[in-house]
């Protein structure tokens, strides 16, 4: 199946411009859906509030790119001792495309049922947008994103 | 900025938010010093018998750093990375106590260079303005005055 999608700004902190990702038909963004997945979490409560933190003060001092775990061709913003991930996109210190995320239940995000789409559809995401920026339809601009951000990939998603 | 980030990001947990900002913090000293020894990560893992992958962990940012890791790094770099409040305010007296003693050298060198019989006499001077301030002057009745044999 293919999923058409654009990547859209998000929010500007201090030192670093959110944009998030949006699908087609899709209310939400995938960064809100993250949100609205875990919001009420009981479980999750802790893990979730440092994930906000670190984008908070990741927005406040910089993406630097030891602060996010390589993922294939894009990012996450892991938590040592949790399972919790979030996937984006690090373009540059000053810009972040956020995606969706989830609980890792398998060693390998690829093997896990839950996360393993939202994996692989950043890889795809990202790949597409580092093609853009080499052919110059997509622009990058200190805190500022231009050009076509729309994009196609293939994928299969339960939910 | 919309009303689900509004929500979500007006309500984040004060000791998440301190955990991330001292965790980013250990992490962020951790590599500046490893950029000014101009040693890489590799090469800390190495010294500490770690993984290279798991020194990246660390520089990550949300690594909850046991006492016992810290120690181990501190001394394998051979400085400190963590300062308790008490340890800035006596490392704070000694920086201002150098501070003093700098510029009192800075001052005496800068003498002794410009005019340097000024400068001794200026010196002798004060010796005998201290030696005269600190004579205790003996009464002549007093029982526990030895006279000099």
């Amino acid at each position: 199946m293919k999923r058409f999608g654009v990547i859209k700004h998000y929010a500007d902190l201090p030192a670093v411009t959110f944009y998030v990702v949006y699908f087609k038909d899709q209310e939400h963004s995938e960064f809100d859906n993250f949100l609205l997945k875990f919001e009420n979490s009981k479980k999750y409560k802790e893990d979730f509030n440092i994930i906000k933190a670190a984008i908070q003060r990741i927005g406040e001092r910089g993406a630097l790119e030891r602060y996010f775990r390589p993922e294939k061709r894009g990012s996450a913003i892991p938590i040592h001792s949790s399972k919790l991930r979030l996937y984006c996109k690090r373009v540059s210190d000053q810009l972040v495309i956020l995606g969706n995320g989830g609980i890792k239940t398998a060693k390998k995000a690829q093997d896990c049922p839950g996360v393993g789409p939202l994996f692989d559809e950043m890889d795809q995401i990202a790949r597409i947008f580092d093609a853009k920026v080499k052919n110059g339809t997509v622009q990058v601009s200190g805190k500022h994103i231009r050009g076509k951000t729309d994009f196609t990939i293939n994928q299969e998603r339960n939910s | 900025m919309n009303e689900i980030f509004k929500r979500n990001f007006k309500t984040i947990d004060k000791e998440a938010v301190d955990f991330v900002n001292r965790s980013f913090a250990i992490a962020d000293q951790i590599f500046t010093i490893l950029e000014k020894q101009g040693k890489t990560q590799r090469e800390l893992a190495m010294a500490l018998g770690k993984k290279e992958s798991e020194v990246s962990k660390w520089l990550q940012g949300t690594h909850n750093f046991t006492l016992k890791t810290l120690a181990k790094i501190e001394q394998v770099l051979g400085e400190k990375i963590y300062y308790t409040a008490n340890e800035v305010a006596e490392l704070k007296e000694l920086n201002d106590k150098t501070v003093y003693f700098s510029v009192s050298s800075r001052e005496l060198v800068k003498s002794q260079l410009t005019n340097t019989s000024e400068f001794i006499a200026e010196v002798k001077a004060k010796e005998v303005a201290t030696l005269e301030k600190d004579t205790v002057t003996i009464p002549a009745d007093d029982p526990f005055y030895k006279q000099p044999a």
